[in-house]
């Protein structure tokens, strides 16, 4: 049944499950700063619409988390902006980086996947959420989110042997 | 290398997300933002529909004092009372109010589009449905419900737009705007939570540029406040009305005059003359009708709505464009 998050329903939740959330919301953005942003503008849009909620506080902030994220969120802007340092770094980087720490490489790679790509991945690899899971929670059909998982997989693998050019990470940007 | 990558990955993000506790004053922060907005809002919202019927901002309004003692005064001071038993003998209950809204003058009746979601400024989107031009105007206001609805000379219906309280699918009584451009193939559809709704108290000094969603509570503001004289007879459609001017005052831009009919002692017609620096004088026209809430004038109103109807296939606006009806110079 719908009802409205009062204050103290949602200070409890951001209590009880602030880690959980945060930690989300930081996977799904690439960096803390970033991931403090996206909750904090899931909180907004929770706060905006409070009639939509229904009873499972937790899975409708969770769900505005996650499409918004897909979204592209705050598109055009801090995802581009972080996108070519990124690049230029591992142009000029010396050969060994990539292999001192191929973990955070990865995650840093992952910031070059499209939204919904990326959505997908943390979802999918990070919370281990099952296929249909995923696609419930981001509005998508199951074979939606078993072909752009498998698409960004493929993705990562091939920017972590050889990262794309700027020119060919804008391209993929918009083909999801 | 990459046989393990989705290990890898959980294992990269675990990294990343260690002690990720929620930093304080976050939900501090988007409550307080989402006030932002909707202060935002309301003041665009507002803005858009004075627009509607003032067309242009007016800078300042003062109250002047009455002439009192005159025999000028008292009859206007009569007229001003039994307008004002009038309209307050209406309410939205048992009448429905409807305004054709034309101008002689060259101007545009189309759209200023404020996006909901942008946190500071206006929020108003230019070029966004610029190229909407109707020629009049019909307002229909009823119980929580505003439609607006445009036409071309040749009395096309060019689009509608709606504000009021629907019933949602579940049952509840939602507010919403919708609308749609019908030669674009646009439409739009805007929740809006009651918060969103301009709350713009009316006094005295801003009652001329103001439109709020009860036309009738404006009109009888305006009428309290001593702003008018008394300036003759006219006839209209064959009713020997009376006829109140607004008093000039020095700096205003603004010039109203309204028609009323002494048999029911309402307003039939209101005009407002906007002078502008640099540009042609426009005039707006409002003839007002005050229709009881009876089988005719709701079946009066469902055919207006009918005929707003939005068919399938129109291209959606994103849902965080609330398009406002305005008032513009032409071209």
């Amino acid at each position: 049944m719908a009802r409205d998050p009062s204050g103290a329903d949602l200070e409890k939740l951001l209590a009880d499950r602030g880690r959980q959330l945060m930690g989300s919301a930081i996977a799904l953005a690439g960096s803390r700063q970033d991931g403090e942003d996206l909750l904090q503008a899931a909180l907004e849009r929770v706060l905006r619409k409070p009639r939509r909620v229904d009873a499972d506080v937790e899975g409708y902030l969770r769900r505005v988390l996650y499409n918004l994220a897909a979204d592209g969120w705050r598109r055009g802007g801090t995802w581009r902006r972080k996108l070519l340092p990124l690049l230029r770094a591992a142009e000029t980087a010396p050969d060994d980086t990539e292999v001192i720490d191929l973990r955070d490489t990865l995650v840093r790679l992952l910031s070059q996947l499209p939204p919904r790509q990326r959505a997908v991945i943390v979802l999918r690899y990070w919370e281990q959420r099952t296929e249909a899971e995923t696609a419930a929670l981001l509005g998508c059909s199951a074979g939606t989110v078993k072909s752009a998982a498998s698409r960004g997989l493929q993705r990562l693998r091939e920017l972590a042997v050889s990262p794309a050019s700027p020119a060919k990470a804008e391209a993929t940007e918009e083909s999801s | 290398m990459t046989d393990n990558i989705e290990e890898l990955l959980r294992e990269g993000i675990d990294r990343l997300t260690v002690g990720a506790d929620v930093p304080a004053g976050l939900l501090t922060r988007a409550r307080r933002r989402n006030r932002q907005r909707r202060r935002a809002i309301a003041t665009a919202v507002a803005a858009g529909t004075a627009a509607v019927t003032a067309a242009a901002v007016i800078a300042a309004t003062s109250t002047p004092a009455p002439r009192s003692g005159s025999l000028q005064q008292q009859d206007i001071s009569y007229v001003v009372s039994r307008a004002q038993q009038a309209l307050a003998g209406l309410t939205q209950a048992n009448s429905i109010q409807v305004t054709k809204v034309t101008s002689s003058q060259p101007v545009d009746f189309g759209f200023r589009v404020v996006n909901m979601s942008a946190s500071g400024g206006t929020g108003i989107q230019p070029g966004v449905l610029g190229d909407v031009h109707a020629d009049r105007m019909v307002d229909w206001t009823s119980t929580g419900f505003r439609l607006y609805q445009g036409f071309s000379a040749d009395g096309k219906l060019l689009f509608a737009s709606s504000f009021g309280n629907v019933t949602s699918k579940a049952g509840k009584k939602v507010n919403e705007a919708y609308g749609a451009v019908y030669s674009a193939r646009i439409q739009w559809h805007s929740p809006l939570v009651s918060d969103d709704l301009p709350n713009t108290p009316t006094t005295c000094q801003n009652v001329l540029g103001l439109e709020s969603e009860d036309f009738r509570t404006l009109i009888a503001k305006a009428l309290s406040c001593h702003l008018y004289t008394l300036a003759g007879h006219q006839e209209i459609n064959g009713v020997s009305t009376l006829k109140l001017a607004l008093k000039p005052e020095p700096g205003l831009n603004i010039r109203q005059t309204l028609w009323i009919d002494p048999s029911s002692y309402l307003p039939i017609r209101q005009v407002y003359t906007f002078a502008q620096p640099h540009a042609k004088t426009l005039t707006v026209t409002d003839n007002l009708q005050w229709l009881p809430r009876n089988q005719a004038s709701l079946a009066a109103l469902r055919a207006a709505v009918q005929q707003s109807a939005i068919p399938a296939g129109f291209r959606s606006l994103p849902a965080d464009d609330l398009p406002l009806p305005v008032v513009a110079p032409a071209g």
